[in-house]
């Protein structure tokens, strides 16, 4: 009876719970934060061959080595001689150039380009960086002609670069010039062990070790060893400021840097340098796109809960939390002028999910994930990529928290669905445990934690291209060339089930060409590129005694995406109803108006545009074209095994690459022009055509076979600022965050904002630096992107009358 | 049992609670001149025309064999001589024209109402709009029971001008009443929309006695409802009538013109959406009348 009166112990713990969340919504932003942010925005970008310059070197002298070993000393030299800076502020420190989103030149996976393409960087139409014309001297004298010929770029193209650019209409492999990320490490692990725990833990393996694993393991001790290394030179580095400006901050960073090259974290201030350090070093070794934190939230709150019950302030764990978060901003990546169209904004990834569930499918969520969402909430950067975990029982109070912040217009978080995402996990053999401990890596790729090489960007499958193939004897329409099986045209499939027949066998002939290029490529990084202090950060590698590259990950899984579902239902539903079954369109016509891209034919393409219906309106016979040649597409990857031994998975996600990958494609049957964009995201609908508004676009999208898109996928929404502006506004937007999980769609993510801000923003772009769009599964500055891609961006269905 | 729509609009946030399907029923007895939906004036399906949308090609006029079609910069309709055979709907390659209003079952719009149960959630559900829902009040009732059977919470957007009968049943079948009260003088209400209120306010009177949850509401239009002797007036008898009455004003909003473009009529309502400082004004009104429960978008 007691209880009625008082409130029980677990009682007073919810209400605890709810003062300290409110609380946290109440937290300012410091000013520390505000002038590290200002700092950050103002400086310019550099490209920088510092890292390029000792790594030469380094392989210079130790060409009598083992591959690992000379990664390894190459990543140590790097770690004990890059410069490094420490701004008086700073509270989170390290970074792998002294200045801030330097684009590292990685030569040992790609120089060549960098060669073509130095003078271009600055005036590049994506992904623009500024060069010191030294820069470029000093690299085409001493670094491009040691890696001519050795580079991962050099050696691929000597390789499969005629089998690669066979298909590159159709699939586009990826991984040739950079090395493949979208990796989540075991963070959880670094953090319990720290360099030096982990050097140990590959010293007790070296007393049992055959020769190849000795050589891993050595070059995992070095590997850590140089890690210890450059923790203490920040250490060193803090204290030297520290005597000239005497601010507490410096000092504290001094001894943090100093005890974590020795032995674990203990506090939460601790726990963020060293998580900090563990992805700067994986960037200087890797130069990959994305290495992820995965759940912070969870695995971190043993170290915020011991530092809270001494003394730490919410606002103190909000300004550290705050300082990380900066610190994931100031790391980009630089990709070739190509790869920059398909990923758009040098995304990094440092993707970190919040919520979801427990293992025992409670309830997840802690004071870190709400910390986390005010954190996003005050600085709205592109970094880190925070995803929100939701599942049946998510608390309203986490939905509705997140709501507002997506309201704000980051992009973020973006929304991944437990109840569909662990099932799809499960049904490509992840434990139940694994499935429901998973992360998101890069954007929107799939992963458990800290044991898998899923290799998610294997390739991307261009669906529409094959079906152009298929409808002209394996004919280009654009450039006129056979590089397809030449099967028939439109003309002479007698009924929809024989271009059907024909679509299945084009995209079997592609899918084995592509299957063979990947195995060569990954086979050139096991080759080339051994990691060995990632390795040490995956399980089962250090108990295998095996690099990652070479199968040691207890996961290993290849992707890649089929695209794009739109575009396939809607042209393949146009023929199917307007010429095979009501026979309005005659296929002569039709073949012609393709071919010569409805240039004599506007008004064949509008009917074909307004009397065929669409996927994204919930209608569903089209929906089913598109679910069909998924399922057609995912079952036929089942046959394949990857050079690491896993499985294939498709992902159903294009990042920003539906704007090159429809330039490659002619006019197709659903009324879009030759060289016209793809529908954007993954499963979205064709922008403008999904007319029924986003209720019936959910239902359409949930119809696709998520539990076979593994890899990951991606929905794009793009919303008003004014929804999210009342009470009732938020309560309905969750709603519909309800029925996405309801629905068992996989992700979704949302666009908020209006066109006259984005006008604004693209004539006056200096005054909209900070202003964010999610382009696919990241989100980039709106004023860095190219102009075709801001123009695709406002050309995007808004759902205005909210 | 069967009734003319003319509209469903998913993803429905104003018509009520929560995520909401709303059909539109076709037919009102009132002629409110600022109509937001002229299309659903009449109970007959009728041709329509949508000038954005025309290639100007001339197709629908070279396929119309009751030559009910002329063409110049625009397509004209002489809906005395059409059929509503559909042979122009189904030759234009664009979307121009199309038949607005159809004949279906209670069943079947039902099932549209429910498609979206999904998103539903704890508060939303099915509204029915129009057009006047209780000019059909028979269907309507029908579709409300067959949405209330699967689970779906229900709501009416409805001016109220319909036989007691009518209501009674509703009242069986509804959740909420979202009722209009657009001007309190009834001369001038027959005078401005072609019927008296008398009806109307009874019927709120009565709704209110049956204990039925009720939202009051009344659009601000420019020159017609705005003016403060009508809603203070409005805002007290509301007041009167049941001291806890909930009321919200719907600001003006001009975007139905390009329907009346489309009927080649004048949309006879100059103007444009209040501020919120104009709002703030009337709130007043509201709070000097005693209205406590001010429902504010």
């Amino acid at each position: 009876m007691e209880s009625r009166c008082f409130p029980s112990s677990k009682g007073k713990e919810k209400v605890q719970n709810m003062i300290q969340r409110e609380q946290i919504a109440n937290l300012l932003c410091s000013a520390r934060i505000a002038q590290l942010k200002e700092e950050m925005l103002d400086e310019p970008r550099y490209a920088s061959i510092e890292q390029a310059l000792i790594v030469t070197r380094s392989y210079q002298e130790t060409e009598d080595k083992p591959r690992c070993m000379q990664r390894a000393l190459a990543l140590k030299a790097s770690l004990e001689k890059i410069a490094i800076r420490i701004e008086p502020k700073e509270r989170i420190v390290g970074n792998r150039t002294a200045g801030v989103r330097g684009g590292v030149v990685f030569p040992e996976t790609g120089a060549s380009w960098v060669d073509r393409e130095f003078e271009d960087l600055p005036t590049r139409p994506q992904d623009k960086f500024q060069v010191h014309p030294e820069d470029i001297e000093t690299f085409r004298q001493e670094i491009l002609p040691y890696w001519k010929g050795r580079s991962l770029e050099d050696q691929v193209r000597a390789a499969v670069g005629p089998q690669v650019d066979a298909i590159a209409k159709v699939v586009k492999v990826n991984q040739k010039d950079h090395s493949q990320g979208h990796i989540c490490p075991n963070t959880e692990k670094w953090l319990r062990l720290g360099p030096a725990g982990i050097r140990k833990e590959a010293e007790s393996h070296l007393l049992q070790a055959n020769e190849l694993q000795r050589n891993f393991y050595e070059s995992v001790i070095v590997s850590m060893e140089g890690a210890s290394a450059f923790m203490e030179r920040y250490a060193k580095l803090a204290g030297e400021l520290y005597q000239e400006h005497g601010m507490e901050n410096l000092a504290q960073i001094a001894q943090i840097c100093h005890k974590l090259a020795a032995e674990p974290p203990q506090t939460y201030q601790e726990a963020l340098q060293s998580l900090w350090f563990l992805y700067v070093i994986l960037q200087m070794e890797g130069n990959a796109s994305s290495f992820s934190p995965g759940r912070m939230d969870q695995y971190l709150y043993p170290y915020y809960t011991y530092s809270r019950e001494r003394g730490m302030e919410l606002s103190e764990a909000l300004e550290l939390t705050e300082c990380l978060w900066l610190k994931f901003n100031q790391l980009v990546y630089l990709r070739n002028s190509n790869s920059a169209r398909y990923f758009a904004g040098f995304p990094i990834g440092f993707n970190v999910a919040i919520g979801g569930q427990k293992a025992d499918g409670t309830d997840a969520s802690n004071e870190l994930s709400y910390l986390f969402l005010q954190a996003q909430s005050h600085l709205l950067l592109p970094q880190p990529n925070l995803s929100l975990r939701i599942f049946k029982d998510s608390p309203q109070e986490l939905l509705e928290t997140a709501s507002r912040v997506i309201g704000q217009g980051s992009g973020m978080p973006q929304v991944f669905n437990d109840e569909s995402v662990v099932p799809a996990l499960e049904s490509h053999g992840v434990s139940h445990e694994d499935a429901m401990n998973y992360a998101i890596v890069g954007c929107v790729e799939l992963t458990t934690h800290g044991n898998t090489l899923a290799w998610s960007d294997a390739a991307m499958f261009n669906l529409l291209k094959a079906l152009e193939l298929t409808l002209n004897h394996g004919v280009d329409m654009l450039t006129g060339e056979k590089t397809g099986l030449d099967l028939g045209d439109l003309t002479t499939y007698e009924t929809f089930e024989d271009l059907e027949a024909a679509y299945a066998k084009q995209i079997d002939y592609f899918s084995d060409r592509m299957v063979e290029c990947v195995t060569q490529v990954e086979g050139m990084h096991e080759k080339l590129l051994p990691t060995p202090f990632l390795s040490a950060v995956i399980d089962d590698c250090l108990s295998k005694g095996q690099d990652v590259t070479q199968g040691g990950a207890h996961y290993n899984f290849a992707g890649v995406q089929a695209i794009q579902v739109a575009n396939v239902a809607d042209s393949l539903a146009a023929i199917k109803s307007l010429v095979y079954d009501q026979k309005k369109i005659a296929k002569e016509e039709l073949l012609h108006a393709l071919v010569t891209n409805y240039q004599d034919a506007p008004l064949l393409r509008a009917t074909l545009l307004n009397k065929a219906p669409k996927y994204g309106n919930d209608i569903d016979w089209v929906d089913e074209l598109g679910t069909k040649w998924v399922n057609y597409f995912a079952d036929g990857l089942k046959k394949y095994r990857n050079g690491r031994g896993g499985i294939y998975q498709m992902g159903l996600y294009t990042v920003s690459a539906h704007v090159p990958m429809g330039q490659n494609v002619g006019a197709s049957a659903d009324g879009r022009l030759a060289k016209d964009p793809l529908a954007d995201g993954g499963v979205s609908a064709m922008y403008g055509r999904d007319v029924n508004g986003p209720t019936a676009l959910l239902q359409s999208v949930a119809k696709l076979p998520f539990e076979k898109a593994s890899n990951g996928t991606l929905l794009n929404m793009k919303f008003l600022p004014q929804f999210f502006k009342t009470p009732t506004g938020i309560q309905k937007f969750t709603d519909l965050l309800r029925a996405v999980c309801r629905l068992g769609i996989s992700h979704i993510q949302f666009n908020v904002l209006n066109e006259t801000d984005l006008r604004a923003a693209q004539r006056t772009p200096e005054q909209y630096r900070s202003l964010t769009v999610r382009v696919a599964g990241y989100t980039a500055y709106f004023t860095e992107l190219a102009p075709d891609l801001q123009e695709e961006i406002i050309a995007r269905t808004t759902y205005e009358d909210l | 049992m069967t009734g003319v729509i003319f509209d469903l609009k998913r993803f429905a946030v104003h018509d009520g609670g929560g995520l909401r399907s709303t059909l539109f029923l076709k037919g009102c007895p009132l002629r409110c001149p600022w109509c937001q939906n002229p299309e659903g004036m009449e109970l007959r399906p009728a041709l329509w025309y949508s000038p954005g949308e025309c290639l100007g090609c001339g197709t629908c006029r070279a396929v119309c064999p009751e030559k009910a079609l002329t063409l110049d910069e625009r397509i004209h309709i002489n809906q005395e001589a059409c059929t509503l055979c559909g042979v122009c709907e189904e030759a234009c390659p664009g979307a121009a024209l199309k038949q607005m209003g159809r004949e279906i079952t209670a069943e079947e719009a039902a099932e549209l109402l429910l498609r979206d149960q999904v998103f539903f959630g704890e508060q939303g559900g099915v509204t029915l709009s129009g057009g006047e829902v209780l000019l059909q009040w028979e269907f309507a009732a029908q579709v409300l029971k067959l949405c209330r059977e699967a689970g779906a919470n229900t709501a009416i957007e409805t001016c109220l001008l319909a036989p007691r009968r009518a209501l009674e049943v509703m009242l069986l079948v509804t959740d909420h009443f979202m009722i209009d009260i657009k001007i309190l003088d009834s001369s001038r209400h027959e005078e401005l929309l072609g019927a008296g209120n008398q009806q109307i306010l009874e019927n709120y009177r009565w709704l209110v006695e049956q204990g039925a949850d009720v939202l009051v509401r009344t659009p601000l239009i420019p020159g017609y409802t705005d003016t403060e002797e009508n809603i203070r007036g409005i805002a007290r008898f509301i007041r009167n009538v049941d001291p806890k009455a909930r009321y919200e004003l719907l600001n003006f909003n001009p975007l139905c013109r390009s329907k009346y473009a489309a009927l080649e009529q004048e949309y006879p309502v100059e103007g444009r959406a209040l501020s919120q400082k104009e709002l703030e004004r009337y709130y007043r009104i509201l709070e000097e009348e005693g209205i406590q429960y001010i429902v504010k978008e």
